[in-house]
């Protein structure tokens, strides 16, 4: 018998499916077949069939074919393809190491500064516990939001497998914004945030989804330094994009793109900064793409100033 | 004039820091009115107090250096302290250059802070005084007529009644009259009490 034991009984239920069917159709990419080798060990398989009406009523024709070289150099692409992202997530969060350090401050100030006025107060002669226990509850505080800063952090440094799941759009840009909080101020950047409502979940890996975002801000930020200061906004959207699951656009206030070069930006090592490998935009296309969503840019038809936009699939339709 | 209890202004765009280092300083005994914005401090503060501001220097909208700017054109001359996530040379050799009396660098330890926040209130006891009396005279400054005004730029240039009167197109015993009344508004006694003040005032000599 060529198939796996415990597949035996479901492949004869989808034989029999098809055969109350009779169309010609390719398999679900999703849906994985297996047969056994000799050995014993499983070999994935794609199977097509194709009825072909006969003078002696339908026939059907069935192509057996082993994937196994095919399934191999997807994994490897897909691996080189996170190896790559994660190369230029590290490089991209080293330029940011002051604003995170930054953000990591603040709540130690806030500790620092309330443990000693606690200890001040209670060397008063008459201790006012209600205040010191108010101070006690904000250091807690303080603490998990130094803690969450730290976590926001280890996720994008992290170099863990990609991890494909129902995606919370809005809480994961409300995230980045927090992490990226003083770069935006170092930068006089305002943002605009409008993100719908009762958004669906995208299917995608988090830790991806914000690389693209953070990477998206930064390049906002960047074309708007020749923009007068309180003229920086940078607006973050996100919407439901009808059959196209969630669309989410990041706007600037800079001097827009050529038309010419709409395309273009999207290639590896094409750069308008004095620093950087003009890698940025490139992993962002290839992160969206393997997650069955889409990443143009355009101009705003309002204003000056460019736009990004990508949208990702609510269901499962990734490539990874 | 007596010089009133010393406050100290902090302004801090973070909620939580802001509340610590206000915290931290009454612990000390000091009054403390805090801001969450320039913005809000620009609109809000007291211009007569005495004491001291403490700023971040990291702030949307007005930057902490800009906020100094207004500040300085507001003329109240309240010393400012700075506190800042990552202080580079550059930006606090610019603060200091234009007034700041220090620059601290967060976290804060008490001791730094509470040191600035007394060194500052006691430069400041000085410069209020001062302060306070430049108010004062822009106040009475503020209660001549433009014609006073006029007079007052030509006495103030060292020019006789009678050159005024010609300059002005009138004659010497208005003159004589408008500057009695200077002099009485701004409760002086000699003309070179009237020049004294006049400068203090700001009033610009006419050439």
């Amino acid at each position: 018998m060529l198939l796996p034991e415990e597949a035996r009984a479901s492949y004869a239920n989808d034989r029999r499916a098809y055969l109350g069917d009779l169309q010609t159709r390719s398999m679900d990419p999703d849906h994985d077949v297996f047969g056994r080798r000799k050995d014993g060990s499983k070999v994935p398989l794609e199977i097509r069939l194709s009825a072909v009406g006969t003078a002696k009523g339908t026939l059907v024709l069935a192509s057996i074919a082993d994937i196994t070289a095919r399934r191999r150099s997807e994994r490897e692409m897909a691996e080189q393809r996170n190896e790559l992202a994660h190369l230029s997530r590290v490089t991209m969060m080293g330029e940011l190491s002051g604003s995170m350090a930054h953000e990591l401050n603040q709540p130690l100030t806030a500790i620092l500064s309330n443990a000693q006025a606690a200890l001040r107060y209670l060397s008063h002669e008459s201790t006012d516990l209600d205040e010191v226990r108010g101070i006690l509850k904000d250091i807690v505080d303080e603490d998990k939001r130094a803690g969450e800063v730290i976590g926001r952090l280890r996720l994008l440094f992290k170099k863990g497998e990609v991890q494909f799941q129902p995606l919370n759009v809005n809480e994961a840009i409300e995230d980045v914004l927090k992490l990226l909080h003083s770069d935006l101020v170092n930068h006089n950047v305002v943002v605009d945030g409008d993100l719908a409502e009762s958004l669906p979940d995208v299917h995608g890996d988090r830790v991806q989804f914000q690389q693209v975002l953070i990477n998206l801000i930064i390049n906002g930020c960047d074309a708007m330094a020749n923009t007068q200061s309180s003229k920086r906004r940078l607006s973050v959207r996100t919407e439901s994009a009808n059959g196209d699951g969630v669309r989410i656009a990041v706007g600037d206030r800079g001097c827009g793109i050529a038309p010419d070069r709409m395309e273009s930006v999207f290639e590896p090592f094409v750069t308008t900064k004095s620093k950087g490998m003009g890698l940025g935009l490139a992993v962002c296309r290839t992160i969206i793409t393997a997650h069955g969503g889409r990443l143009w840019a355009e101009n705003n038809p309002d204003a000056a100033g460019a736009c990004f936009v990508f949208t990702l699939p609510t269901q499962k339709k990734a490539i990874a | 004039m007596t010089l009133p209890a010393p406050v100290v202004f902090a302004v801090d765009d973070d909620a939580s820091v802001l509340k610590a280092v206000a915290r931290l300083l009454r612990s000390s005994g000091l009054a403390v009115t805090t801001f969450s914005s320039p913005r809000e401090f620009l609109d809000g503060y007291d211009r007569q107090a005495h004491g001291c501001v403490i700023l971040d220097v990291q702030m949307p909208g007005l930057s902490g250096l800009e906020l100094q700017n207004a500040l300085a054109a507001d003329g109240t001359g309240l010393p400012i302290i700075f506190l800042t996530g990552k202080g580079d040379i550059p930006m606090t050799a610019k603060a200091m250059k234009r007034g700041a009396v220090d620059f601290l660098t967060k976290p804060v330890d008490e001791r730094d802070l509470l040191e600035a926040v007394r060194s500052a209130i006691a430069k400041d006891s000085i410069s209020w005084q001062a302060r306070r009396e430049v108010a004062e005279i822009k106040s009475r400054l503020a209660t001549l007529t433009p014609r006073e005004l006029e007079v007052l730029g030509h006495v103030v240039s060292g020019k006789l009644n009678k050159q005024t009167a010609a300059e002005l197109g009138t004659v010497e015993q208005t003159i004589k009259v408008h500057r009695g009344r200077v002099m009485e508004k701004l409760n002086v006694e000699s003309v070179a009490e009237l020049v004294r003040i006049a400068e203090r005032g700001g009033i610009k000599v006419p050439s």
